[in-house]
């Protein structure tokens, strides 16, 4: 049984998701929130396995929310839900702890296979293009990119910690300031999948 | 005639002449006129004066012949073809500072075009870019939603609804497939991110798979030194000529060429359609076409191509400091 919350600015998409979550023998919807806000009670209240949590919440950042979430212990595994099929926001997802991107275009069977993924402790993020790597090196201070290297490898925060011999508020510190040199334009708009 | 002389002091001139040769026709000449006018004296009076008005009306008719040139001139001027100023031959004065004003309003009128038109594009891409987040934002959310909902009901329904609620899920998933291609084709996003050479082959592809029109294309590899106003005209008018290709002229094949020759960026579409009535402008987007490629001070050609179809080209010269980096 996969406890599943929903994290959506927008009616329609909340709605549907807790239907179509319902519906999948396995996983349970244990709630919706609209952001951050209705979030926090939800997740005291339930303890959820995945956060289902939209990239762009009005208002708010969703990469934001995903690094807090993940420095919860113990975290919930995030799937990051994006009306936006471009490759360049996989970078920041990773970055921010990300377990999961899923475009929201995709049938709702690889939603549920994604979210079954990132429960088993398996991510489901797609690769990583050589291009897009550099594009991200190019944007990051060079001191930070064996950070990125492990995050991208899927090393855990410990052993990053150990291998670079930095304090925990050092990666914190860090990986905060390459959120904030990958961070997407301020209005995701591309449109092209 | 006087070069310098206005036409003023022309026709001053002119009728004072005649005056005095009139007057000293008659002072040299043995007419009288008598104080009971004769019908001979009145012949050579009548004579006199249609003589006097001839020469007067032919005099005159040399001096304004400028003005009358100029006006034929300003007549013929074509905002469509900025940059050409009239010349009069053989100015008076009066003409030559007539035609620097008309010169002058000339280069007022096309700065007040430009840069309206200018204007009005930069209003209507931004409004086209409002337009595409919404539909993505707003409404492709929804869809999105209700998509997902009709995914979860789909598999607790009775029996006998199942066709329905799958013809439903059919409906919303080709909504949100319309619903994003109509959001992509109002914001070229490829544009912005990836340079023009990147969102033309998208843009090929794009209307490949819509329409069915083959797109080949054949695309020059550097046009990043093209400043994004002149991209996204050459992005736009490649998008309407194939977007008429495939639809008003039911063309199957297209090429798609972008070269660069002699420091200028030609773009060329050409089909194998029914070919292009030039009278039928409005629907086919070819005003809209004209004005873009003015705007950057492009030259566009439409013309018709053997056996059938229609050609379009734009030329437009490059900036200046790219010129060196050409291979």
């Amino acid at each position: 049984m996969i406890r599943v919350a929903v994290v959506d600015d927008h009616h329609a998409v909340r709605l549907g998701l807790h239907t179509a979550l319902r519906s999948e023998p396995g996983l349970v919807p244990v709630g919706t929130a609209a952001g951050a806000a209705e979030l926090e009670p939800l997740l005291y209240r339930t303890a959820p396995d995945v956060v289902l949590l939209d990239y762009y919440l009005d208002g708010e950042d969703g990469l934001t929310l995903c690094r807090e979430l993940k420095s919860a212990v113990p975290a919930p595994a995030v799937v990051l839900y994006s009306a936006y099929a471009d490759p360049s926001m996989l970078v920041p997802a990773i970055v921010a702890g990300a377990d999961g991107v899923v475009h929201k275009g995709v049938p709702a069977l690889q939603l549920f296979e994604a979210i079954r993924q990132v429960a088993r402790g398996a991510s489901a993020l797609p690769p990583i293009s050589a291009a897009l790597r550099k594009a991200a090196a190019l944007a990051l201070d060079p001191e930070d990119l064996p950070i990125l290297s492990m995050l991208i490898d899927h090393t855990a925060p410990a052993d990053i910690m150990d291998t670079l011999q930095i304090e925990r508020h050092e990666l914190n510190r860090r990986v905060q300031r390459m959120l904030t040199a990958l961070r997407p334009a301020a209005q995701p708009l591309r449109l092209d999948a | 005639m006087l070069p310098a002389m206005t036409l003023f002091w022309r026709v001053v001139a002119i009728n004072t002449g005649l005056l005095l040769v009139a007057t000293l026709a008659l002072v040299l000449s043995p007419a009288t006129v008598s104080a009971s006018l004769t019908i001979a004296e009145l012949a050579v009076l009548a004579v006199g004066i249609v003589v006097v008005t001839a020469v007067n009306v032919l005099l005159l008719r040399r001096v304004f012949g400028p003005l009358e040139r100029l006006a034929s001139v300003m007549r013929r001027v074509d905002l469509t073809q900025p940059g050409r100023r009239i010349t009069v031959e053989r100015p008076v004065a009066e003409v030559a500072d007539l035609t620097r004003a008309f010169n002058d309003m000339l280069d007022r009128l096309e700065r007040e075009r430009l840069s309206s038109g200018r204007r009005a594009l930069a209003a209507q891409e931004r409004e086209r870019r409002r337009l595409a987040r919404e539909l993505h934002d707003e409404l492709g959310q929804v869809l999105t939603g209700v998509g997902l909902q009709l995914d979860g009901l789909a598999r607790s329904v009775p029996a006998e609804l199942e066709e329905v609620v799958g013809q439903a899920q059919l409906a919303i998933r080709q909504g949100i497939g319309d619903l994003r291609e109509i959001a992509r084709g109002l914001r070229p996003g490829a544009l912005e991110d990836f340079g023009l050479r990147s969102a033309l082959i998208t843009l090929a592809s794009g209307v490949e798979e819509r329409s069915g029109l083959r797109v080949r294309h054949q695309l020059c590899a550097e046009t990043s030194s093209l400043p994004p106003e002149q991209s996204l005209a050459v992005y736009r008018i490649a998008q309407e000529s194939l977007t008429n290709a495939a639809r008003h002229a039911l063309a199957n094949q297209a090429e798609l060429t972008l070269e660069r020759c002699d420091g200028r960026l030609a773009l060329r579409i050409r089909d194998d359609g029914t070919g292009f009535d030039p009278r039928a402008g409005a629907g086919t987007g070819l005003d809209g076409m004209r004005e873009r490629a003015l705007l950057i001070r492009a030259r566009l050609t439409v013309a018709p191509v053997e056996p059938h179809g229609t050609e379009v080209r734009l030329e437009l010269p490059l900036p200046t400091q790219s010129n060196g980096a050409t291979p």
